[in-house]
């Protein structure tokens, strides 16, 4: 009847996310990323982790969440836009018919940001690759300010390698036609469909002459359908960040009730459709007995799994998932509560409650590990998390 | 975590994509693979001779490409030998590269020169 563990994103160092509650190491969440990568800090600003030191980011404000991620790569040389003058080292310019002054990022002084004024003209820097057919690719960049009214493809493109452009501002799809707003990112994600040169533009008048005044920063081109956080290259070489992965607390096997209780989360994912499922589990190290909380590979599809004593849980034991009604915007913070107890087994999502089944039966064994997977070390969750609470009663439901 | 970092030239992308697979792939109940290994492999493709050129904005030749593939790999908790040193995986060291500078390619946070294996 009451809570029994507790993780907020709060205290960390090299390998470990401390837990609140109980406050015993048991609690703690173990923690892996082979290379350094990048957050948002508490002043919003971009910050560099070292190997295997977990991310509170501060993107959404100022509550942190604990950031993990898949590995990625920037394609881009020189994204942190070092060099000085009015063209950074590795870029070149398509047209240079305005200015270009590189400027103090709002985003601190890990990079800089590059400031555009043009009047009826054209002025872009660019960078390109060689794309591989079938490969998805994101390119994305950061808009700190801007005065007056231009769109996106006033300020971003790419042109070569086939496929069709998804225009994205903040992860949500827009036109390319969007009044471009300071403080948001913009993205192109397309399925290449040829092998030849990408030209990444950015600027002013990257298809044709405007006039406007904007800074930019943060230049990124991965292979990923979506946008992950700020990778910094160096000069002449492009730049990867590790994995997040391993995210599994001690045993807690003396703070959880295997046959009742209650599991509840809120995160966000890092994508509404990814590749694979993506999971936070409560279970006994093994699928024999879990209860993963599921962000799936439909666009808003949301699902539950539940073994139990090496048995699928649902349909009369014939279903290990039961996908959640209703539809899900899963890039959004959203708060889900499981009960678990034989019989009567339920949801709520921010606050309104699934019924999930109330007839079928199980024994549930040894839950004794929270962990950011399905319980076997894949389908590690991507996203944001700003807190897990583990309850040992139903009636904390 | 002991991490080293390698630069490999394979002879065509799919010898190293059997070098990668080799490492430790799996396939979950929908089919899907994934690695059984923590290393983080990179495949940075054929080694480019010289690249794309533009003149005001316009494609004026395209990159050219050699025949080696290039991956670079981070490598964590390699099998540390009895006399206590760390070799390739079974299989890589024969397309290890080792060069004098920090190439076109890192890991964020660290240098391949403190960390080449």
């Amino acid at each position: 009847m009451a809570l029994k563990y507790l993780y907020v994103p709060s205290g960390y160092k090299a390998g470990k996310a401390y837990g609140v509650l109980p406050n015993v190491s048991n609690a703690d969440l173990a923690f892996v990323r082979g290379s350094s990568g990048t957050r948002i800090n508490a002043d919003g600003l971009i910050q560099t982790e070292v190997t295997d030191v977990p991310r509170l980011d501060y993107t959404d404000g100022s509550c942190p969440t604990l950031l993990t991620e898949p590995a990625s790569t920037n394609l881009l040389h020189n994204s942190g836009w070092e060099g000085g003058g009015a063209l950074p080292t590795d870029w070149s310019y398509g047209n240079s018919d305005g200015t270009s002054t590189s400027v103090i990022s709002t985003r601190g002084t890990a990079i800089n940001a590059y400031r555009f004024q043009s009047d009826s003209a054209r002025h872009y820097f660019t960078r390109s690759t060689t794309s591989v057919s079938g490969t998805t690719y994101t390119l994305s960049i950061y808009v700190e300010s801007i005065t007056g009214s231009n769109q996106f493809n006033d300020i971003f493109y790419r042109i070569g390698g086939g496929g069709t452009d998804v225009f994205k501002k903040d992860g949500v799809v827009v036109t390319q036609s969007e009044t471009v707003v300071a403080g948001s990112f913009y993205s192109i994600t397309f399925v290449s469909d040829a092998v030849e040169s990408i030209q990444f533009r950015v600027g002013l008048g990257v298809i044709s002459s405007v006039s406007g005044d904007v800074t930019i920063s943060q230049p990124q081109l991965e292979t990923l359908a979506y946008r992950t956080s700020f990778m910094i290259s160096e000069e002449g070489a492009i730049a990867t960040r590790s994995a997040d992965t391993g995210a599994i607390s001690g045993d807690l096997s003396s703070y959880i009730n295997s046959s009742e209780g209650v599991l509840e989360i809120k995160a966000k994912s890092i994508v509404s459709n990814p590749v694979q499922d993506l999971r936070i589990t409560l279970s006994d190290g093994t699928a024999d007995n879990r209860i993963s909380l599921v962000w799936g590979t439909g666009s808003s599809t949301m699902t539950i799994v539940m073994d139990a004593n090496g048995s699928d849980v649902f349909d009369g034991g014939t279903s290990g998932f039961k996908n959640l009604t209703g539809s899900f915007t899963k890039t959004n913070m959203n708060t889900f509560k499981i009960k678990w107890k034989s019989g009567d087994i339920q949801v709520k999502h921010n606050d309104s409650t699934i019924v999930l089944s109330e007839t079928d039966t199980f024994t549930m064994l040894g839950l004794d590990k929270l962990s950011f997977d399905n319980a076997t070390g894949i389908r590690n969750f991507q996203g944001n998390v700003q807190y897990i609470k583990v309850y040992d009663s139903a009636t904390d439901f | 975590m002991a991490i080293y970092i390698g630069k490999y030239a394979f002879n065509s992308k799919e010898q190293a994509i059997d070098k990668i697979e080799a490492l430790g792939v799996e396939q979950d109940e929908e089919g899907n693979s994934y690695p059984t290994h923590h290393h983080t492999v990179v495949e940075l493709g054929l080694e480019v001779l010289e690249e794309a050129v533009y003149e005001e904005g316009e494609l004026v030749s395209e990159r050219v490409f050699g025949t080696d593939y290039l991956v670079d790999v981070l490598w964590s908790d390699l099998e540390v030998e009895e006399d206590g040193s760390v070799d390739h995986p079974y299989g890589w060291k024969s397309y290890s590269v080792r060069i004098d500078t920090e190439g076109i390619h890192g890991f964020l946070g660290l240098r391949y020169q403190d960390l080449k294996i």
